[in-house]
């Protein structure tokens, strides 16, 4: 960790940087342990700043309108609440909501993240266009291990791993994207790259709010259209 | 046989029970507790409504913003790592990155800084105790960031504060305070590793 990091973490936290620095402190974020550290240290430290914002009391219907939204999908038509995506879809009922806990990178990734929900706002214009889609991917439970963050890059078609996905000798893990319509769709197979990289280009680019879930198959991948392995890690992209 | 906690007269007492409150709350909203939403709500919608207001710097924005926060901490509450980051911190945060998108989908100018409040940062009048206790920050916490800021030139104070406070970015502190970018920049980090110097010593 350099000094420079050491700024740049600062700086993240603070709000300092512009569109571009921004897009790649949070690739950073998601990549770099250490990095996402100083970032919550940071994060900490000023917290006390927050002192200084004066409270103010939204009006009551706001409450009520933000709870009626809660309970919308779930009477219309008997899904789960919006916090667990996948989880009502017969399908993919494995996938539950496994995200407790973890590797500090995702918590910071849920707060710096946020998914690209459509917001109620007032004459929206487009935001510019950001070139990256991140998830930090969840251990499905029953593994005691840390969430691994991914970054797929739109311009080049490439994700690429912040860590390590265990596969077993003989086996490749498999990526897959689930939308709205809640059927896996491949993306690809894990490999090293020349440089060392654990990468790979995925045939169709996922939109973010989807679901990536890794899947352990047999070498090459599912034989099939669908994934037939155990599912060990999963996580919901957000645009960086 | 556990014996009834007698009522916390002490303040710092009922602050470390209602930081614990929230902390309980928002892990139960993790798992999709409506119950313990509304606890979350309710211990947290004054300061993070003031985060949206003075950010979005109007109000009806503000409100639109603050409805997507609480949405999103229904979404997002399952991935609060509960054993290394607070609870006030990780809610703040997603008001204040919230509001800063917003800002910049509308391509709002930032909002003028609000008069300061009284003479320096958390000043001494009594209602700042109040808004303290609503953000759930220890007076020790407070003080021992403002002893550190104290210890940094003025502008790059102010610079610093008003990035944090009003999400000022590099190019628009520069803006304000008319002077070049790489000078602010330089200013600015200058002051960040000294600042972070006179924080680290209990690393």
């Amino acid at each position: 960790m350099t000094a420079n990091d050491r700024l740049l973490a600062a700086e993240l936290v603070l709000g300092l940087l512009d569109d571009a620095d921004r897009a790649a402190a949070l690739e950073r974020l998601l990549a770099d342990p250490a990095f996402a550290e100083e970032v919550a240290w940071w994060q900490l430290k000023l917290a006390p700043l927050l002192a200084e914002y004066a409270g103010a009391t939204p009006p009551p219907a706001l409450e009520e309108r933000i709870e009626a939204l809660l309970r919308e999908p779930h009477e219309r038509d008997g899904t789960a609440p919006l916090a667990l995506p996948g989880k009502s879809a017969p399908r993919w009922r494995w996938l539950g909501a496994g995200v407790a806990g973890g590797a500090i990178a995702a918590s910071l990734a849920a707060m710096l993240l946020i998914p690209a929900s459509p917001p109620p706002m007032p004459v929206p214009v487009a935001p510019a266009q950001r070139p990256l889609l991140v998830a930090a991917l969840a251990p499905t439970p029953g593994q005691e291990r840390a969430p691994v963050a991914i970054v797929i890059d739109k311009t080049t078609r490439t994700l690429r791993l912040g860590g390590a996905i265990e596969v077993p000798a003989g086996r490749s893990a498999e990526f897959w994207r689930i939308g709205p319509d809640k059927v896996p769709v491949a993306l690809g197979i894990l490999h090293t790259d020349a440089a060392g990289r654990i990468t790979l280009t995925v045939r169709e680019l996922p939109r973010p709010t989807d679901t990536i879930a890794v899947s352990i198959e047999p070498l090459g991948g599912a034989p099939g259209a669908a994934p037939t392995g155990p599912v060990v890690a999963t996580g919901v992209l957000a645009t960086a | 046989m556990k014996r009834p906690e007698p009522y916390p007269a002490d303040p710092s007492a009922t602050l470390r029970a209602r930081r614990e409150a929230l902390r309980g709350a928002l892990i139960a909203t993790g798992f999709a507790d409506r119950v313990a939403f509304r606890r979350v709500y309710d211990l947290t919608v004054r300061k993070l409504f003031g985060i949206c207001l003075r950010i979005c710097g109007e109000r009806q924005a503000a409100e639109d913003v603050l409805q997507e926060v609480y949405l999103t901490i229904w979404r997002r509450a399952g991935s609060f790592d509960a054993t290394r980051a607070s609870p006030v911190t990780w809610l703040a945060a997603i008001a204040r990155n919230r509001a800063l998108d917003w800002r910049r989908a509308n391509r709002r100018p930032a909002p003028d800084p609000l008069p300061a409040p009284g003479a320096a940062w958390p000043g001494e009048p009594a209602d700042d105790a109040v808004e303290a206790d609503e953000a759930l920050i220890s007076e020790e916490e407070v003080a021992r960031l403002r002893a550190c800021l104290d210890a940094l030139e003025d502008r790059p104070r102010a610079a610093i504060r008003s990035a944090f406070m009003d999400g000022f970015t590099y190019s628009q502190l520069a803006e304000r305070a008319e002077v070049p970018l790489p000078t602010m920049k330089s200013m600015v980090r200058r002051a960040l590793l000294r600042l972070r110097d006179c924080l680290d010593d209990d690393r």
